[in-house]
């Protein structure tokens, strides 16, 4: 019997026969030793790919990667970390996820024309909150006031109490100038984090998960309800927002001003550890 | 500009994942941090110009095949992935992943991929990327059906070039 052609093992393991070539193919594959090797052979190589590639993206640019903060909540701890950006900011010119750069000072010699100087400043108070929805009443004033001020109402899902409400119990902080990823851990599928944005229309969040969480959304306030089982959220701020606080309730767990962590709280129940970046 | 924040954020949510992808995959493509982050930023630009007119039925594969071409036209001019792999500054300071980039490891994959032709450097990273092979097609330019065949060639060509830079 004629062997399956290379080509047609790749599309079978790729998913890409329509049903009747699939079974065709996979019926020959498991009774013909020398096409079971084959096929194993691709998906050998396939798999030395991915661990491959995978290599290249540990070291990503370096830049992507400049300081990790990593915080564990101890047992007893509040469940949930608040994540406050703070001020004062500048309106970015263009949509802020276009300003994302690598801290100037590093940056290597530009092939591009220098960046337009930012338009004059329009200073805010308060940044964004990042709060899981039990937490929402340890806001602080008087962002709290602000918040409650200019909030729309509730964002129209299917309602959770706050005790039942999944929680995440870690957070990995991964500060780059102008930009924050949040990863929060160990949380469960359907854990709800609530964005406020309090006129901060230049604020970005997005999910990089595998499973990317549900967004719904009301002016001013987006909610994000986690799905799997580890929660990537990412916070993107403007350049010129430079000071990111990381709370629970009152605690300040840790202080990362221009991509660096200035402040931490290991001494008070949690690990953060920090790799400063340069060296 | 958006007209409004729903609107807005939701778009923009969508383009920071882009954005993240597309520095994943020109990293992987060249190995240049500077230009992964210059190239991405072109692409995602040139999208949201080209949104003003009409829209792309597929933005991600579009994206995709923007940033393909940028690697390849900056290839050409610069011979960018033969003559300069990865730069190396002596005098400025290592990070750590710095460090990891010139470890054995990296150098060991990057080997293998500059054994490789560019195309074949694409539809692997494209393949891993979770690209249908229809996607694949319309973003190296190639025929559907020709997908499999290169494909099956470029594992065969991956495996070979990898067995000779890391022999068991």
């Amino acid at each position: 019997m004629t062997h399956t052609a290379k080509e047609r093992l790749v599309a079978l393991a790729d998913g890409e026969l329509d049903a009747v070539a699939e079974a065709r193919t996979l019926g020959h594959v498991q009774t013909c030793s020398a096409c079971s090797a084959a096929l194993a052979e691709v998906n050998g190589t396939r798999a030395t790919l991915a661990g491959a590639l995978r290599a290249l993206d540990a070291a990503e640019p370096p830049e992507w990667a400049t300081a990790t903060a990593t915080a564990t909540v101890a047992d007893g701890a509040p469940a949930l970390p608040l994540v406050e950006i703070d001020g004062p900011v500048q309106r970015a010119a263009e949509p802020a996820v276009l300003d994302i750069r690598r801290p100037q000072a590093r940056r290597a010699p530009s092939r591009r024309a220098p960046r337009r100087s930012a338009p004059p400043a329009l200073r805010w108070a308060a940044g964004i909150l990042l709060a899981g929805a039990a937490a929402a009443a340890v806001l602080r004033e008087p962002l709290l006031e602000a918040l409650r001020g200019e909030a729309a109402p509730p964002v129209q899902t299917e309602s959770v109490a706050p005790a039942q409400t999944p929680q995440p119990r870690g957070m990995f902080v991964t500060p780059v100038d102008g930009a924050v990823d949040i990863v929060l851990v160990d949380g469960a599928a359907g854990t709800r984090i609530d964005v406020a944005y309090h006129a901060r229309p230049d604020v970005l969040v997005a999910s990089t998960s595998a499973q990317s969480p549900l967004f719904t959304e009301a002016p001013g306030r987006l909610r994000a309800e986690l799905a799997g089982a580890r929660h990537d959220l990412r916070i993107v701020v403007p350049e010129a927002l430079r000071r990111v606080r990381i709370l629970a309730g009152d605690e300040e767990l840790a202080v990362i001003e221009a991509g660096r962590l200035t402040r931490s709280a290991a001494d008070r129940g949690y690990v953060i550890e920090a790799e400063a970046p340069g060296r | 500009m958006m007209e409004t924040l729903p609107m807005r954020s939701a778009r923009s949510a969508e383009i920071a994942q882009w954005q993240r992808e597309l520095l994943r995959y020109v990293h992987r493509l060249t190995g240049d941090p500077d230009l992964s982050e210059d190239l991405a930023q072109d692409a995602l630009l040139r999208l949201l110009k080209a949104e003003g007119d009409r829209a792309p039925d597929n933005p991600r594969a579009w994206l995709y095949r923007v940033a393909t071409n940028l690697v390849r036209d900056h290839a050409r001019r610069a011979a960018m992935m033969r003559d300069r792999p990865i730069p190396v500054d002596a005098d400025a300071p290592v990070t750590p992943a710095q460090a990891y980039e010139r470890s054995a490891t990296v150098a060991q994959v990057r080997a293998v991929l500059q054994r490789l032709a560019p195309r074949d450097r694409e539809i692997l990273i494209l393949s891993e990327s979770g690209f249908r092979h229809r996607e694949i097609a319309e973003i190296i330019d190639v025929k559907p059906q020709s997908v499999s065949v290169l494909l099956a060639r470029a594992l065969e060509r991956f495996r070979t070039a990898y067995l000779a830079e890391v022999p068991r």
